[in-house]
């Protein structure tokens, strides 16, 4: 019953997306605007079904029916609620299906705001690449992930479970599917940079329509990975949230590229220039999204040999195929069209830090997915296994994180076109001293390391950089001051500086020891106790879990555990922290006693400001939800030298779509640089 | 500066940051053989290190008070006596695939990292964390 429905479901959204994909493409051929707007309709249909089958999918693993085979591998009856119903995020086929009614409501609310402009051939392009990626994802259910495929032979009365590390925290209720909003919100603005080449109306209109998309995307990503390494902290016992593991990598490099593109899409808005990096990023930011998903859902990590194993490795890299080759295609085409109107004056300028930015992110990302990729390409190629160690991460990474950070702070300083060091001087002062007092503390508090250090007297110059844009801004406009993409965009700053340092300062100074207690016994690492009082053991329905009572420091009794799962081979560690604004103690129980009275094996970590990672984290999200509500500026398409507060009377620029009441190429509607004088291109 | 000089610039600084890149992944790349590969490939490892994976032979596992041996075997057979050092986990039972990263010393492989090799689907969504197990 619940796969005839849940196929069914599948199959009518696959339909409604391929006939959306026909009557939109149909109607932007023959030019018939009420063929446009049928066309989007669909997509609600699309929504239906999607909704549906998840109904579907939830009642099957709610009301245990083992019948379905993703039921019968995912679940078992003692499994809590909690983890029943995250259940449908917990393998590949449920996985695809979240990421089907995800992108089902993405569309949704893309066709809700353009309900008004669904004649319009930008949104009909966008409306048929949107539908054509549901009908990827929906054909992929209909075939090699089905979720709703049925058990063949005889139906079990129970089924295994959810994998132990699965059912262990309540973070994995929410990390998997804020991380797919996230992923999948790349979508929209993707949707739309191939429209705008499609339509070849490439001004900085469709940027515009896309914007808060990105941002939403980008926050909901940024909180996807902060929880990822939260989980892997609360749960994973090795006292680490990062190991620049692919899955890890898979989530960042989207981050890296849509970061880089959220910075120099502000100068193609000021200054209409960039024009095809902006493309490049927006279609590379999509297809990482796509890359990551071929990469941790089809076993091309244990063996490139695997991926083949099942139908989904090659479908999703034919999709990835298929998307590079699109986007670049598309951007060679229109190449005549994407030239800039001018060109950066002056390095030390904004657009030229912005510049820098990007080649900074660009080099990052190109570092990690090497370094991620590097043991396919190498057993591909010569047939040997490897593994790319951490230490080409740290080393890589290193430079380019702590170049970020300083630009982060020049960056906000600098005026658009040409800064006098007059100007930077007087406006990076404060900042400056900052830096200097900070640093001065750091050494004379005993912190050594050149790497952590310079880490610290960077980042607390880039937060004096931001605290500075934002008090200026507060002063002159009250609490609206810190509204905005540019404030908002400090506040984020800040975020990234408070992640920054307490990543540095817990892989720097963290210190890690196994000890062997007997009841009663204690233990002494980086000036913290550790009192092993005795273990239990406690039997609930899903699982047996040994727990050890440990006191720390004398005080509370934290309890790390061990949990013994009836389906599978290997205890699962449950590590107790004590969390506290200056650092952590964390514990592990490496090994449960044979009898009461034998030792234990207790992993301890001590490690400071792991908790500002966390909150860090979360400021990046406020400050991104921050700049996403309009403050007071002006409209970006204006003239730079447009008075402020006449932003809401200003007749709408020519160039939104929709509202255009004449159609003149493309170069000369460009309002951005139609207001400016003409620049020489080169120099 | 002329469109040509920038562009011999460019590449200039392309193919130098390529090379500095190439090097570092050569550095921290660490190979993966199986026991047999392993035992095959002997004489050309000599002490290198690399990671080394086979199943637990069941009671071979011998505690010791700093470290712990026991006995891995190939597919094909293959024997390979390890000498842990440090502490293995609870997740280290008899008759599961093991990876060690380590290198051979005399006749045994001396490792100081044991990673446990996940069997079910998560292995896939999650490889190397999951298998990692910080080693002593």
């Amino acid at each position: 019953m619940n796969a005839l429905a849940g196929q069914s479901a599948v199959l009518f959204g696959f339909l409604a997306a391929v006939f959306g994909v026909g009557t939109t493409a149909a109607g932007l051929v023959r030019k018939r605007p009420d063929l446009l707007r049928r066309g989007l309709a669909h997509v609600w249909v699309v929504l239906g079904a999607a909704v549906v089958a998840v109904v579907v999918m939830e009642r099957a693993l709610i009301g245990n029916d083992f019948s379905l085979e993703y039921v019968a591998d995912n679940h078992s009856r003692a499994t809590p609620l909690l983890y029943t119903v995250a259940s449908l995020w917990g393998a590949l086929e449920g996985s695809i299906l979240l990421w089907s009614l995800i992108l089902a409501g993405y569309l949704a609310l893309m066709a809700r705001r353009f309900r008004n402009r669904a004649d319009d051939p930008l949104v009909g392009w966008a409306t048929v690449t949107g539908l054509a990626v549901a009908v990827f994802f929906f054909g992929l259910m209909l075939g090699p992930a089905n979720p709703f495929r049925e058990v063949v032979g005889k139906i079990a009365a129970d089924g295994a479970g959810p994998n132990p590390l699965l059912q262990n925290h309540p973070l994995m209720a929410f990390h998997p599917p804020v991380l797919y909003l996230g992923y999948v919100g790349f979508t929209i603005p993707f949707a739309f940079a191939i429209a705008a080449l499609a339509t070849g109306r490439l001004g900085e209109g469709w940027l515009i329509e896309t914007r808060r998309w990105t941002l939403f995307a980008w926050a909901f990503l940024t909180a996807g990975i902060i929880l990822g390494a939260w989980w892997s902290y609360e749960v994973l016992g090795w006292g680490g949230y990062w190991a620049w593991d692919p899955v890890e990598n898979a989530s960042f490099l989207p981050w890296l590229t849509g970061t880089a593109y959220l910075h120099s899409v502000m100068v193609q808005e000021r200054r209409g220039m960039l024009r095809v990096w902006n493309l490049s990023l927006l279609i590379a930011t999509f297809s990482l999204t796509i890359l990551g998903t071929f990469l941790t859902r089809s076993g091309v990590l244990d063996s490139v040999h695997a991926f083949t194993e099942s139908p989904i490795g090659p479908a999703i890299l034919g999709f990835f195929a298929v998307v590079v080759a699109a986007g670049v295609g598309l951007i060679a085409w229109r190449g005549d069209r994407l030239r800039s109107p001018g060109a950066i004056d002056s390095p030390l300028s904004r657009e030229g830090a912005f510049l820098a930015n990007n080649l900074l992110f660009g080099a990052f990302a190109f570092v990690v997915l090497l370094g991620t990729i590097f043991p396919l390409l190498a057993e591909a190629l010569n047939g040997e296994r490897i593994t790319v160690g951490r230490p080409y991460f740290d080393r890589m990474v290193t430079p380019v994180a702590l170049t970020l950070l300083f630009l982060m702070a020049v960056a906000p300083a600098l005026p658009w076109r040409k800064a006098s060091g007059e100007l930077l001087r007087k406006r990076l002062q404060w900042p400056a001293w900052t830096a200097a007092i900070v640093l001065v503390a750091c050494v004379a508090s005993g912190l050594r390391g050149v790497g952590a250090l310079l880490a610290f007297g960077l980042g607390a110059f880039a937060a004096a950089a931001a605290a500075r844009q934002l008090v200026l801004s507060a002063r002159r406009n009250g609490v609206r001051g810190l509204l905005g993409r540019a404030n908002g965009g400090m506040i984020v700053h800040i975020g990234v500086v408070v992640v920054a340092v307490a990543f540095v300062a817990s892989s720097s100074y963290g210190h890690r020891a196994e000890f062997r207690l007997t009841p009663g016994e204690s233990a002494t690492l980086a000036g913290h106790s550790v009192t092993y009082l005795g273990t239990r053991t406690v039997q609930y329905p899903s699982k047996k879990r040994v727990i050890a009572d440990v006191k720390v420091d004398g005080g509370k009794v934290y309890r790390p555990a061990l949990n013994l799962f009836p389906n599978a081979t290997q205890a699962i560690g449950t590590p107790s922290v004590r969390t506290t604004p200056a650092g952590d103690v964390y514990l592990t129980l490496i090994a449960a006693p044979r009898t009461p009275e034998a030792p234990v094996v207790l992993a301890v970590i001590v490690q400071p400001l792991v908790m500002w990672l966390w909150l860090g984290g979360a400021l990046m999200v406020i400050g991104t939800f921050m700049a996403v509500v309009p403050g007071r500026r002006r409209r970006p398409t204006e003239p730079a030298s447009a008075p402020a507060g006449e932003d809401r009377h200003a007749p709408p620029a020519p160039d939104l779509p929709g509202r255009a009441p004449v159609r003149v190429p493309e170069p000369v509607r460009d309002p951005v640089g139609a207001a400016r004088p003409a620049e020489a291109s080169g120099a | 500066m002329g469109r040509r000089r920038k562009l011999v610039a460019g590449l200039v600084i392309a193919a130098a940051l390529g090379f500095l890149l190439l090097r570092a992944v050569g550095d921290a790349t660490v190979y993966f053989k199986t026991a047999d590969e392993a035992v095959a490939e002997r004489a050309e490892l000599g002490s290198h290190r690399f990671r080394i994976e086979g199943l637990v032979v069941p009671g071979s596992v011998r505690d010791g008070d700093s470290e712990v041996d026991f006995t891995i075997r190939g597919q094909q057979g293959a024997i390979v006596n390890v000498v842990h050092k440090g502490d293995v986990p609870e997740l280290f039972q008899p008759d599961i695939p093991v990876v060690m990263e380590g290198r051979f010393v005399g006749q045994n492989f001396e490792s100081d990292r044991i990673l446990v090799k996940h069997t079910n689907e998560y292995k896939a969504e999650n490889p190397d964390r999951v298998e990692e197990y910080p080693g002593a």
